[in-house]
């Protein structure tokens, strides 16, 4: 089984993380790095990509984030076994009063599904059913998941829309070997939210 | 493809396999240090020696796949450094050996975590 969860941040011992988990600073993370016993990293990054630590204080998960100051996507790549996982995200900003989130889930170049919204003020995240929660929120396996097949075994994500400024803001990822369910949808899937 | 590019790419990976290697070491030691379970910390043991096995495996075997590609690999090191392939196969050989033994590490006790984490730092230096 795997359970594997990424905690995007600007520096590694900003916090300690928890089991399952382990940092990922995808200005610096070149695919592939092996670190937490997978091999992820970033393929290709915009210009002004930029990490960051936020607050030790809360859930090491929403500790930091990472968003572009470009306009670009920030492309990242985690290397699984094919099969069906939950896909679990954390997108927002301890800091930011007003995060813009885009960040889209792929299976390999096959989307899968992409939450485009905002947050209504700082310290809020959006979950990846498109929820918002605020700091007192404690990401759990249990929660705000989405099945996916990623049959290439390939998960790779974007972190912001490639046309703005100070887009992305993802805190965390974790995806979680599912017994079932997934498939391969008809079409991408978008979660649009409006704050 | 450019012989610069294979020789080039075949140097990072695996320099890039070994730094992992060295902080991956450090970090067995700091989560032993921060209390964390004998069995999560094995089991990364395991995880991450698997990854290491496969990188090696793929990345960089997969550039001398053919006569072809070994040719030019020579060749762009040649122009480009000092080094030579049987350097980047013996540099190879040394990471897949030491994955290896952590991957096969029988793992009971903090004392065996703390031997593996200072076994690979003693097999891969910081300036080899």
């Amino acid at each position: 089984m795997s359970d594997i969860g990424l905690n995007l941040r600007g520096t590694s011992p900003y916090v300690t993380d928890p089991a399952n988990t382990t940092y990922f600073i995808p200005s610096g993370d070149v695919y592939p790095v092996t670190r937490g016993g997978f091999t992820f990293g970033t393929t290709a990054q915009g210009s002004n990509a930029q990490d960051r630590d936020r607050n030790a204080g809360i859930d090491a998960r929403l500790a930091g984030v990472s968003y572009n100051g470009s306009a670009a996507k920030t492309e990242c790549e985690l290397d699984l076994s094919a099969g069906n996982y939950d896909i679990q995200l954390a997108c927002g900003d301890y800091s930011y009063t007003r995060a813009t989130i885009v960040v889209e889930v792929l299976d390999n170049t096959i989307s899968r599904f992409t939450i485009n919204g905002a947050t209504t003020g700082s310290n809020r995240w959006l979950d990846a059913l498109g929820a918002q929660h605020d700091t007192t929120w404690v990401p759990s396996s249990a929660e705000a998941k989405l099945n996916q097949s990623i049959s290439s075994g390939t998960l790779k994500f974007k972190i912001g829309d490639g046309v703005s400024t100070d887009t992305g803001y993802l805190a965390h990822i974790r995806a979680t070997t599912s017994a079932g369910g997934g498939g391969t949808p008809s079409r991408a899937r978008t979660i649009f939210v409006m704050p | 493809m450019d012989k610069h590019m294979i020789a080039s790419g075949a140097i990072v990976n695996l320099e890039g396999l070994r730094r992992d290697m060295r902080a991956n070491a450090f970090e067995y030691l700091a989560r032993l240090n921060a209390g964390q379970s004998l069995t999560d910390i094995a089991l990364l043991i395991f995880n991450n020696s698997t990854q290491y096995i496969r990188r090696v495996e793929q990345m960089y075997r997969a550039e001398r796949v053919n006569e072809a590609k070994s040719s030019l690999l020579a060749e762009g090191l040649a122009v480009d450094s000092s080094v030579t392939p049987a350097m980047l196969d013996t540099f190879a050989a040394k990471l897949l050996a030491v994955a290896q033994t952590e991957n096969r590490a029988i793992i009971k006790t903090a004392a065996d975590i703390s031997a593996v984490a200072a076994a690979t730092l003693r097999a891969l230096p910081f300036a080899p």
